[in-house]
């Protein structure tokens, strides 16, 4: 399969999602730069972690506008899979493709630290490989993790089972402890804590990795799925 | 010409941290009594190419919805004054 990375100016894990993507998961990844009007032939957009545009105005707001953006809601409005890495989640949540905000962290300090998220739904194109309840050690880096949304936005997300990953220990005020959450229908993915910074035992942790093992495993049992339909169409 | 000042807060219900940090300060500056709350908000001047007040008035508040603030947790409001054109 086909990973896109989208480069904003300020992105700054653009480099090590692709590097994971191509070196560790052995998939095939192209960049895509932000003034691009199109993303192309992908199976999975992966919008990185950094601060695009100086986080000027707020978090994302800025990146929202890029040019590229029009075709990943386009292309995220099929169906298809996008997942939003610490400020790729922001970008997300400007753009209205998952609910929700960010504020600065309770303790106006910028985190950078493993922390422990537990997987609360494992049934998504992004965590087939976990376990339900599996407790993850993973980075965080971010000064706007402290994720709102008002109770009765709070109540819709657990109703569809759209809460992915909850801090055991709330490290930046975010409500009910919330760390990633995907959109209704399941394809788009927003979290803060960095995957791709947890891919290979060197870096401290490997608990990131199946992220991105589970969006292959997901797209290619799809792919395997339209075959066949295919071939039955074609008896 | 006409100028706008646009006020961006946060919301009454969304918590804010900066304010807190500034008046925990304040407090530390011997201001416990004075003051009672405190919130950080965001001011933007943008200077108009129009002079039609109504206009600028629909053009502001359509800006503020779309990019200068993020309805979710935020309040805008705005003022508009003329401005000579060498300012």
């Amino acid at each position: 399969m086909r990973f896109g990375v989208v480069v904003f100016p300020g992105s700054n894990c653009d480099h090590d999602c692709f590097y994971v993507l191509n070196n560790v998961l052995k998939q095939d990844v192209k960049y895509i730069w932000h003034k691009d009007t199109e993303v192309g032939n992908v199976d999975c957009i992966v919008l990185p972690g950094g601060f695009s545009y100086g986080d000027y105005l707020r978090t994302g707001a800025i990146a929202r506008f890029s040019p590229v953006m029009q075709s990943v809601i386009d292309f995220s409005k099929k169906g298809r899979l996008v997942i939003g890495i610490c400020n790729g989640f922001q970008i997300l949540l400007e753009a209205g493709l998952l609910p929700g905000a960010m504020l600065r962290n309770k303790n106006v300090h910028f985190i950078c630290k493993h922390v422990h998220i537990k997987l609360l739904n494992n049934n998504t194109p992004f965590t087939n490989l976990y376990k339900k309840d599996d407790v993850l050690k993973i980075p965080i880096a971010h000064n706007e993790g402290n994720y709102y949304i008002d109770e009765k936005g709070l109540k819709t997300l657990k109703e569809n089972n759209q809460i992915v990953f909850q801090y055991c220990a709330n490290p930046n005020g975010a409500v009910d402890n919330i760390a990633g959450i995907v959109n209704k229908e399941g394809n788009v993915l927003g979290m803060m804590p960095h995957p791709e910074r947890s891919s290979e035992t060197e870096l401290g942790s490997q608990d990131g990795f199946l992220i991105f093992k589970s969006i292959v495993e997901w797209v290619e049992r799809k792919v395997g799925i339209s075959r066949l339909e295919d071939r039955e169409a074609l008896l | 010409m006409l100028k706008a000042k646009v006020y961006v807060s946060l919301k009454k219900t969304v918590v804010d941290p900066q304010g807190l940090a500034v008046k925990n300060a304040l407090k530390s500056l011997n201001y416990e009594q004075e003051v009672e709350e405190v919130r950080v908000g965001k001011l933007i001047d943008i200077k108009l190419n129009i002079s039609d007040k109504e206009k600028a008035k629909q053009i502001i508040d359509q800006m503020c919805k779309k990019l200068l603030s993020n309805p979710v947790i935020e309040d805008y409001s705005f003022t508009l004054e003329e401005v000579k054109e060498s300012n």
